[in-house]
């Protein structure tokens, strides 16, 4: 008669055995997967509210050696349907088929699956963020974090240290026991009944200290402007957002004291809350230039240049009504004299060919000469990863 | 458990009380069996460790894993629904989500498993099933314990194990072969020379100079022990660690072997009784209906032409032979020279004796051949073309091909022929060409790692894919190099 043991309740138990070791695997693939980052970020599902935690990615298995035959000659197969002189391709499928999670000798195509943090760390790893004013770390101090730090006698229950309290108690009972031997009059009458009922005394009472650590840190504002009029498809706006997402990713992993003000605009500019600003519909005109002047005007009561560190991101695709051109170059202009950074991510029609010559990205950049402002171009998934790359490089003299 | 199912582990119980009745009345053998119930996340992770429930750590488990999860995920391996590993006590592993039917045919397998890994050769004469686990558990124990020495570590460790990975296939094929040491060797040759048989025709020879054997070689004869070889005489000096990892690698793979051995077999044996114990346990209509659809899909064949199913080959060949020992036709008679009413005989015996290149050379019959829609091709790279279908001229040598690579048969033969180099203590291994070539790239690392333990320039004689030429791979420590050979 067998034996039956139910494990399945068991979860940490067995689960998890082969946990280190997937680990370490994937480690040994991250270079594998640096190269599938292009890929991995244009992926729509990592984008918005809907961000999954963990991203399944298609990786080259690695290799593991041992002498072995070369591509074989010859064999045997099984098939009902074989005729002499048939053609087949090994890998399993007639010619002329792609070849989806293979299981060719030694070329596994397998999916793993990637903390989403993991990918943004490796993501950003050598990235940091440009012209960051070292200057301004010494005017602002930051709260970090609070620590306990030693015991006082006042303080909130919360904070209460029952076991420092409850020796303290001890020590107090201890010394008036002997100061009972010595006194002449019993006064345990009295005492003795409001002793049994409150335990502990007020002075007994000690609580944590809090104190909190304060690290300068470098202060930033970044500003992400997006172009939500009628000319802006679903394509350009799926494009504008990875660029804007990545920005909004790598700001939240790198620094800690970084606000990201979401501005939203058609012929107005609006601000618009973080949860909302990934999903937003079109319509409307264009103008380009009131997103940096509703930038400016926040800049001017919420962030003033001396205390902030002023990024400003705007995607669009540069289509502009022409009368507002030579405003918008003026308000860029007046931008540029309070922020580290400014960039115009220009966003072209999928596979289109032309650069607009009449698109803001030009105008723009034959109006404005100064390394704080960047123009991106982009035009395919591709040039999101390299775009962004390229921006976040740029006072580094380019990738 | 499995409430959504519809039984508890008292349903199992019962069912196998049934089970294992029928088993020993139709004659089979095996050691205690325990079952362990687990999830889909839990199989897929002892199945990452081949069933055992310790085992040293190494990434390339957690390839397995991947890979495994990944196939699982686009449907092309369907994760196996019966895992049970060679130890006494045996253990198998249910999955909690599988319905009834496929419980009872999972069990039934398991004890097919159970005989074989108890009666056939191979396994008795190459592993010890009641120390299996405790050899697992201790291997796993020692590696993790070099691994967190400070003044081994992980990375020292793992480089150990892939390099002891990359050589462990080249060992020898016969199980329980016991490895000799050079200096036993050396004894043993001293002890035969100096008593020389005397037989009755002696006298009558008018020579009798022994053959004085040269023992100054290293090794005296070409070693296949690549692992222990390596342990034993590496031309730098070893950590006990390293010779530990050596001899740790080389008995799990021991252990394996035989299982790869006997894949085609074994799967087979236990398949054929997971269909006659569940036709004999007279099962009500609807659980019938499922374990007969569960039975067609484990044994049906491969959607890739170049696969071929072992469940299903071995399937086929066990029935075959078990009808016709019983009742062969007239023909069958004459051509096997066969008596009958031997079928149940018959298969036990060949299941005691047989591995699976010597089960398809006997039992492979044409006919068969034709039944399975088995064909031979050629091949150049990625393309194929069907080359000959079995008919009475082609099916010797199509059958031949499949056994050639059946087995221990996809693995090169490698052996050490020499680790002395004239005292340069260089290390050139052979590889024995039996027509197919190696691949080059995978060979140049692979004695790469062959140079890690031995710490001496390694080469590799064989014969190149092109011309068939004569050829040596080398790695002085430094680069790698090729060149005819001379």
């Amino acid at each position: 008669m067998a034996i039956f043991r139910d494990l399945s309740k068991h979860k940490n138990g067995t689960s998890d055995r082969v946990a280190g070791d997937r680990t370490r695997h994937r480690d040994l693939v991250r270079d594998a997967i640096k190269e599938h980052l292009p890929d991995i970020i244009s992926e729509e599902a990592i984008i918005g509210k809907g961000a999954k935690n963990t991203v399944k990615i298609p990786v080259r298995s690695l290799k593991e050696w041992r002498f072995k035959y070369g591509p074989r000659d010859d064999g045997v197969g099984q098939s009902e349907e074989a005729q002499q002189g048939d053609e087949f391709q090994i890998g399993g499928k007639k010619p002329g088929k792609g070849d989806q999670a293979g299981d060719q000798d030694g070329e596994t195509i397998i999916e793993i699956d990637v903390d989403m943090d993991y990918l943004i760390e490796m993501m950003f790893e050598d990235l940091e963020l440009p012209f960051l004013d070292e200057k301004k770390l010494s005017e602002l101090k930051v709260e970090t974090h609070t620590h306990w730090k030693g015991l006082k006698p006042h303080g909130i229950e919360p904070r209460l240290d029952l076991e420092a309290s409850y020796i303290e108690k001890l020590t107090r009972q201890m010394a008036s026991k002997r100061a009972k031997k010595n006194l002449s009059v019993d006064v345990s009458e009295e005492f003795g009944k409001l002793a049994k009922k409150f335990p502990f005394r007020d002075e007994d009472l000690l609580y944590h200290s809090v104190a909190t650590k304060q690290e300068p840190q470098s202060n930033a504002v970044i500003f992400a402007l997006m172009d939500v009029s009628g000319s802006m498809g679903s394509w350009k706006k799926y494009l504008a957002k990875a660029f804007l997402f990545l920005l909004y990713r790598f700001i939240k992993l790198k620094y800690q004291n970084v606000e990201i003000v979401f501005i939203a605009h058609h012929t107005k500019a609006f601000e618009v809350p973080e949860a909302d600003f990934f999903h937003l519909g079109e319509s409307g005109g264009t103008m380009i230039s009131s997103a940096p002047a509703l930038v400016l005007k926040l800049i001017e009561t919420r962030y003033p240049p001396h205390l902030w560190n002023i990024y400003s991101v705007h995607c669009s695709d540069g289509d502009n009504y022409s009368s507002d051109n030579s405003h918008a170059v003026e308000t860029y202009k007046a931008l540029l004299k309070v922020a580290n950074l400014v960039g115009f991510v220009e966003i072209a029609e999928e596979n289109s060919q032309r650069t607009l010559s009449g698109a803001m990205g030009n105008i723009l950049a034959e109006a404005i000469e100064d390394p704080h402002f960047q123009i991106i171009r982009l035009q395919d998934k591709q040039d999101v990863w390299s775009g962004f790359r390229e921006f976040m490089k740029c006072d580094k003299g380019g990738s | 458990m499995s409430t959504e199912q519809g039984y508890f582990i008292p349903d199992l119980e019962e069912w196998n009380k049934r089970i294992e009745d029928l088993a020993a009345s139709f004659g089979l053998d095996w050691y205690p069996q325990e079952f362990e119930l687990v999830d889909d996340s839990m199989i897929m992770s002892t199945i990452a460790y081949s069933g055992m429930p310790s085992h040293y750590p190494h990434w390339s488990f957690g390839k397995a894993y991947e890979r495994q999860k990944t196939l699982y995920k686009y449907g092309m391996g369907g994760l196996p629904y019966e895992l049970v590993i060679n130890s006494n006590p045996s253990i198998a592993y249910l999955m909690d989500t599988n319905p009834l039917a496929l419980q009872i045919l999972t069990m039934s397998h398991v004890y097919g498993h159970n005989d074989f890994f108890k009666n056939n050769i191979n396994f008795r004469k190459g592993t010890r099933a009641e120390l299996a686990l405790e050899f697992f558990r201790a291997s796993a124990d020692r590696v993790r314990s070099y691994i967190s020495d400070p003044s081994i570590g992980a990375a020292a460790v793992e480089e150990a194990l892939d390099c002891a990975h990359a050589l462990m296939y080249n060992c020898p094929r016969v199980p329980g072969t016991k490895y000799v040491s050079q200096e036993e060797q050396r004894k043993e040759l001293l002890d035969g020379s100096k008593n020389v048989p005397e037989d009755e025709w002696s006298h009558l020879s008018t020579k009798k100079v022994p053959v004085v054997p040269n023992l100054k070689r290293l090794p005296l004869k070409p070693e296949e022990s690549l692992l222990l070889f390596l342990r034993d005489y590496s031309a730098r000096r070893l950590e006990e660690w390293e010779k530990d990892i050596l001899t740790i690698v080389y008995e799990t793979f021991s252990y394996f072997m035989p299982q790869i051995m006997t894949k085609i077999m074994n799967e087979g044996w236990a398949s054929y009784w997971h269909y006659k114990i569940g036709r004999a346990l007279n099962l009500p209509a609807s659980l019938r209906v499922s374990l007969a659809n569960f039975h067609s899909m484990v044994v049906r064949s491969a959607e890739n032409p170049f696969v071929i199913n072992p469940y299903h080959l071995g399937f086929t060949i066990w029935n075959d032979i078990e009808r016709r020992y019983e009742n062969p036709t007239d023909e069958e008679k004459e051509k096997y020279s066969l008596k009958g009413g031997e079928g149940m005989e018959q298969i036990f015996r060949v299941r005691r004796t047989a591995n699976d290149a010597s089960f398809l050379e006997a039992y492979l019959t044409k006919d068969l051949m034709v039944e399975l829609n088995l064909f031979s091709f050629v091949a150049d790279e990625d393309e194929a073309y069907v080359d000959e279908l079995p008919d009475d001229d082609s099916w010797k040598q199509i059958r031949q091909t499949l056994v050639r690579d059946v087995g221990m048969g996809s693995f090169p033969v490698i052996k050490v022929i020499d680790g002395d180099g004239s005292g340069a203590r260089s290390l050139v291994l052979k590889h024995e060409f039996d027509g197919r070539h190696l691949d080059s790239k995978s060979a140049k690392k692979t004695i790469q790692c062959a140079y890690h333990f031995w710490g001496r320039p390694v080469s590799l004689e064989t014969t190149t894919f092109k011309r068939h030429v004569p050829y040596v791979f080398s790695y002085d420590g430094e680069k790698s190099s090729q060149s005819r050979k001379k």
